[in-house]
């Protein structure tokens, strides 16, 4: 036991813990400067007004969000092909942030919706299987609790990711940023 | 400005690659934190299940 103990806290012991703070640094001021680019450099839409400046949060939190989800997808299939927990464990991480962020796009996309379009939601098929996308993947962090032994835990989560990844073809596919399937006022 | 043919003015579009790579950066940040975490928390799994399994009397 001691020997296993011991490799395991020095395994833990060596990582290096969390970023460089210039790395940090560089994506904090990355990120400020994006935002006083979208509130001040980019011009105001004709029609929409300033409202639509919440566009440069909302789709780039929805992309990014399907960025971690596709994360979350390999590392399922990487984990099914490769039985390494190392894989299940960036699927969970990757599944945690490609659910904080479209936590962001499905409260920031009502509060775009309601001045221009006079509604706050719409049950048409973008934006119905966004919302199932994310509550599969709530219920994919749920599920994981439920389950106490790592690697059945670990292929259940993984089999799993066929069925959450089945709604992305309707979450992505109507193209253009300001394509209007949502009702007009 | 939507410019003709309902495609992005390129300042507009400008903005939102910058904004979008800004929030892949926070994306990748905190991905590895988290990654490390669940590391973390898998050791910690296999060191309580070690002791468990070593703990007098079983």
């Amino acid at each position: 036991m001691a020997h296993g103990a011991a490799s395991v806290v020095a395994s833990t012991g060596q990582q290096k813990w969390g970023p460089g703070i210039i790395e940090t640094l560089g994506i904090a001021a990355l990120l400020a400067f994006a935002g006083y680019a979208a509130l001040f450099i980019a011009p105001t839409e004709r029609t929409m007004g300033v409202i639509q400046r919440i566009f440069y949060f909302h789709v780039p939190s929805a992309w990014t969000g399907f960025v971690a989800f596709f994360i979350n997808l390999a590392g399922s299939i990487a984990f099914l092909r490769a039985r390494d927990l190392k894989w299940d464990r960036l699927a969970v991480a990757s599944a945690e942030i490609g659910v904080a962020f479209f936590t962001v796009v499905l409260v920031t996309g009502p509060i775009w919706a309601r001045p221009v379009w006079g509604i706050w939601w719409t049950w048409d098929a973008r934006l119905t299987s966004s919302f199932v996308l994310w509550l599969l993947y709530v219920c994919y962090l749920l599920l994981r609790t439920l389950v106490e032994e790592t690697e059945r835990r670990a292929v259940l989560s993984a089999v799993s990711a066929s069925l959450r990844h089945s709604t992305f073809p309707w979450s992505i596919s109507p193209s253009g940023c300001f394509a209007r399937s949502i009702p007009s006022r | 400005m939507i410019g003709q043919g309902g495609s992005l003015d390129s300042r507009m579009l400008n903005v939102l690659l910058l904004c979008w790579m800004a929030l892949l950066g926070v994306m990748t940040l905190l991905l590895r934190q988290r990654y490390r975490l669940e590391t973390l928390r898998h050791s910690v799994e296999e060191l309580r299940t070690e002791s468990a399994r070593n703990a007098p009397g079983e």
